[in-house]
């Protein structure tokens, strides 16, 4: 990856940037909504709640839609196929540097030897506004996993905030052309200094922390895949998927018809699926090759933390924090109430004793 | 930005009843004179436009060009549509997906073709292809089992296989019906292996069926001598892109639909939530 080299501003407020990328770009940003943020469309007035994974939901929906169509069809002895036009050119402002990680992990996923043209084509044509952390929620774990609470490259601007105002940094031509014309100041030395020492103070913010190297997961989930652990752990979740729609680097779909009365026109839709839900490995006959509540479980963490880092060369959990938030179970472990979803916890898990995990006479896989 | 999602229209130009659940279709593409490459183990996705699309392994030889068949039993939704097909009927096709099986390690040597049920589908074309390429293969045993005698599939090609060089079938059935007259083999499909006379030094192995046949007739094969790296099994999950897109076909960190669906016998051990694994 090739490290930008940034031009530095200094921003006034964030309107005016706001403003100029709206010009150009559908612009989605984390807007305060219902009690959480959610990526809403932003106006150049909108309030945006920038923050630590701030949104409930990732932004990955903005490039892969929770239901997008992937053509629409009509058929009459043979079948006509129409696809849908993609001209829209969106930006995501205010995406936290974990979230810009985990697009990097989707762009492996949807790119590759098949290019799914319905996320590249928004990727491609996609302006990122990233925003450095200033503070750290208390449910991440990015320094870790080194996937904040700084970005380094991989945006096409990048804002910091400071006392008095913001620090912009251009990281593309894209960006540059963004900014230009803006005549915006350029940043001094305090500025830079200070984004230094405010990253610090986030860094140094960030409590939770991996139990062990993220190099040594693999070995570690090879080795105690059948950790007794694993039995009381699943049998309180909830298999509800809450800790997959909620991860940024989550992406599994299924793919449905819907058809007209007529049955003769229809469009093939493209929507979110979740590893968790019983149906997911469902085939004809009611087999389903992960029935047990335990293997998915099993295979929703161990893909995160292990999995995916061997398919793709990245990381599948940036450490945002969001399946901690939003897992429904929260077990006692180790005297402290704690999320079942959460990968700090599960790895802790994995690291006592196998013989010391008590009252496990279940055969582990009872819960469907 | 091409879109690999699109299916093609293939038109049914033949279809065979191999059995009461079970038929074969040849297609031919409707618009544009194309040509399926693929090596037999691969699988195409097809369509029923307004019902779904599943994975289906292509069961012709890859050397018959003008067209490619694919043997489909009814199981559920998609397949009791296709079930009501008829010739020049139109389907949506894309592919092909995934790994075949290896033919060019098999060169020169012999080779063992073990099936059960309807998992002598992605194995009909590699041995249809061993037949019309016989020089290029040692001595083929095939070892087909299934429950009943009525559910064996390719059964008007059974004479054409024993007919050609240094090729044996072996049939057995887990059960016979009272006055059907059946002079093969009765029981599971390892039973078969003591009818063999291939070297397991100088052999490869196929195997498609359940996975729990295959994991018996894997380890027979390693207790007759046939070295583990030399055992090849074909995997099937739930697809919905044949493209590693979906996620739900994964085992593991395998994709089973572009890793697989032909792995070879210590990379499925080596795989967790199968019936395979070493860890089972």
């Amino acid at each position: 990856m090739v490290k930008s080299t940034p031009r530095a501003l200094k921003l006034e407020n964030l309107n005016i940037l706001i403003d100029a990328v709206s010009q150009k770009y559908r612009t989605y940003g984390p807007v305060a909504k219902d009690g959480e943020n959610a990526w809403e469309e932003v106006k150049a007035d909108g309030e945006l709640s920038l923050g630590c994974a701030a949104t409930m939901l990732p932004a990955k929906h903005i490039l892969q839609p929770v239901r997008l169509d992937l053509y629409s069809f009509k058929s009459s002895g043979g079948f006509q196929i129409e696809e849908p036009g993609f001209d829209e050119k969106i930006a995501l402002f205010g995406v936290s540097p974990c979230d810009v990680n985990a697009i990097l992990a989707l762009d492996r996923v949807f790119g590759g030897r098949f290019v799914d043209p319905y996320y590249w084509q928004r990727r491609e044509n996609a302006l990122i506004v990233a925003s450095n952390c200033t503070e750290s929620a208390e449910e991440s774990f990015c320094t870790s996993w080194d996937t904040g609470p700084e970005l380094y490259s991989d945006y096409d601007l990048l804002i910091t905030e400071l006392a008095d105002g913001y620090l912009l940094e251009v990281g593309s031509q894209r960006g540059k052309v963004v900014v230009n014309g803006l005549n915006l100041p350029g940043a001094t030395q305090e500025d830079l200094k200070e984004k230094a020492s405010r990253l610090d103070a986030a860094r140094a913010a960030t409590k939770k922390r991996l139990p062990v190297p993220p190099d040594d997961l693999h070995q570690l989930f090879e080795e105690r895949y059948d950790h007794p652990i694993w039995v009381p752990n699943a049998e309180v979740c909830f298999s509800c998927g809450n800790c997959t729609f909620s991860c940024p680097t989550c992406f599994c779909f299924d793919i449905r018809d819907e058809v007209k009365p007529s049955r003769k026109e229809g469009v093939r839709n493209l929507e979110w699926d979740s590893c968790q839900l019983l149906e997911f490995a469902e085939v004809a006959h009611h087999a389903n090759f992960r029935r047990l509540r335990i293997d998915r479980f099993k295979h929703r963490t161990i893909h995160k933390l292990s999995w995916m880092k061997q398919q793709y060369g990245l990381t599948g959990c940036v450490g945002c924090g969001r399946c901690v938030r939003w897992c429904p179970s929260w077990p006692v472990r180790r005297g402290r109430i704690t999320s079942l979803a959460d990968p700090v916890e599960i790895i802790a898990d994995m690291l006592e004793p196998p013989e010391k995990v008590e009252g496990v006479e279940r055969p582990g896989g009872v819960i469907v | 930005m091409e879109n690999p999602y699109i299916v093609e229209p293939a038109a049914i130009t033949s279809i065979r009843q191999e059995t009461d659940e079970t038929k074969t279709y040849t297609l031919k593409f409707v618009e544009r004179e194309r040509t399926l490459q693929f090596t037999p183990g691969q699988f195409n996705m097809i369509s029923l436009l307004g019902v779904g699309e599943g994975a289906f392994s292509i069961t012709s030889s890859p050397l018959q060009k003008d067209d490619f068949e694919h043997t489909i039993r009814l199981v559920g939704n998609l397949t009791r549509a296709i079930d009501r097909l008829a010739q020049g009927d139109i389907v949506g096709v894309r592919g092909p997906y995934g790994t075949g099986w290896p033919i060019d390690s098999a060169k020169g040597k012999d080779i063992f073709i073990i099936a059960g049920g309807v998992g002598l589908a992605p194995l009909r074309g590699l041995i249809n292809l061993i037949i019309e390429r016989r020089n290029d293969f040692g001595v083929v045993e095939i070892m087909y089992g299934s429950r009943k005698p009525d559910e064996l599939v390719f059964t008007s090609e059974y004479d054409k296989w024993r007919a050609a060089p240094n090729i044996s079938l072996f049939l057995t059935v887990d059960e016979v019906p009272e006055g059907f007259e059946w002079t093969h083999g009765r029981g599971v499909v390892t039973n078969l292996l003591g009818l063999s006379k291939i070297d397991p030094a100088n052999a490869l192995a196929f195997v498609c069926g359940p996975e729990i046949m295959m994991r018996f007739v894997a380890r027979s094969l390693t207790i007759r001598g046939l070295a583990e790296e030399n055992i090849f099994v074909s995997l099937e999950r739930r697809m919905e892109c044949g493209m590693a897109k979906c996620g739900r076909c994964m085992l593991g960190r395998a994709y089973i639909c572009t890793d697989g669906p032909v792995f070879s016998y210590p990379e499925v051990r080596s795989l967790p939530q199968n019936l395979l694994a070493a860890s089972f």
